[in-house]
């Protein structure tokens, strides 16, 4: 018996403003056949570093995330906060 | 006398006495296996008695982004009544992070411990979190104080504020009396921290209320 650990990106959700809400599966697989699996989320925001991020979460951000989006976000982003 | 089905291209598909459905038992809803002519299979963990529908093992998969269970048939909804579509169920894990006024996750915090959870019904966002610092790193400590890493944004809808308030606190700079709230409006993914200290209401938490080796445990919830 063998119980294998991975990890895969099951959601990236882009919102209207290009936020990037993305869930990270955890699957534990059991002779290759899945017996248990759990979420993580977190949120990437234009402008964010991306580097970290999973290839395919780069992939969409880099298509997203243009120069005039990263500017709408952030204008809006400094209004809220100030 | 005999008989036989054929289907629209003239081809038979089923021939007097030929039918015959395995592991067929009362309530089992049949399946069909294979290509045509297909077999026909009665379902032992698919169960239907006319009024209640049973999934003996394994679970109801909704195939489809936005579908869900439909209560639309519940009498007298409520006023204000937005939706009656369960059309979302997920719990799991969030990162949280200590922020300053950049929102910047990448300023050197360091963490003795973190930990969230959220649970999501439909749009609503039940979460918790506990945060325990060692160190603000390169964090400004006049800046206001943001909780950071939230699993999903919320809502962008006007009028959609919500507050946290929280149940622990260890370690903090902040005045004696003074209690820690939270606030989260439209379209972010952080919580703004507060401190109520005036008899009008709460004004900003700081890094520096917080402290290099303050600790944070609360719960809370806003809408998607």
């Amino acid at each position: 018996m063998a119980l294998t650990e991975r990890t895969e990106i099951s959601r990236r959700e882009v919102l209207a403003d290009g936020q990037i809400q993305v869930r990270t599966d955890t699957v534990i697989e059991r002779d290759g056949v899945e017996v248990s699996r759990s979420f993580h989320r977190h949120v990437v925001v234009p402008g964010a570093d991306v580097s970290g991020e999973d290839a395919s979460v780069q992939t969409v951000a880099n298509a997203v995330h243009t120069a005039e989006v990263i500017a709408a976000y952030e204008a809006a982003v400094a209004a809220r906060e100030s | 006398m005999a008989w036989t089905f054929y289907n629209a291209s003239g081809e038979a598909m089923i021939e007097d006495g030929a039918m015959t459905i395995a592991n067929n038992t009362n309530n089992r809803v049949v399946t069909a296996t294979g290509a045509d002519p297909a077999s026909l299979n009665g379902e032992a963990n698919l169960t239907f008695d006319g009024t209640n529908l049973t999934v003996g093992t394994g679970n109801v998969i909704v195939g489809t982004a936005g579908k869900g269970i439909d209560f639309s048939n519940q009498a007298s909804p409520a006023a204000g009544m937005t939706s009656e579509l369960l059309d979302h169920y997920e719990e799991g894990t969030w990162t949280p992070t200590l922020l300053d006024a950049t929102l910047n996750a990448g300023e050197s915090q360091g963490y003795e411990n973190t930990a969230g959870h959220y649970l999501k019904i439909g749009p609503r966002v039940f979460i918790g979190c506990r945060i325990a610092m060692t160190s603000l790193g390169t964090l400004t400590g006049s800046d206001q104080a943001n909780i950071g890493g939230l699993p999903f944004t919320s809502a962008s809808t006007s009028n959609t504020e919500n507050g946290f308030g929280f149940g622990q606190g260890d370690g903090l700079a902040i005045t004696a009396g003074n209690s820690v709230s939270g606030q989260i409006y439209g379209n972010i993914n952080h919580i703004r921290l507060k401190v109520w200290d005036a008899t009008t209401g709460a004004s900003a938490m700081t890094v520096t209320n917080v402290s290099a080796d303050g600790i944070l445990i609360f719960s809370g919830q806003y809408t998607t």
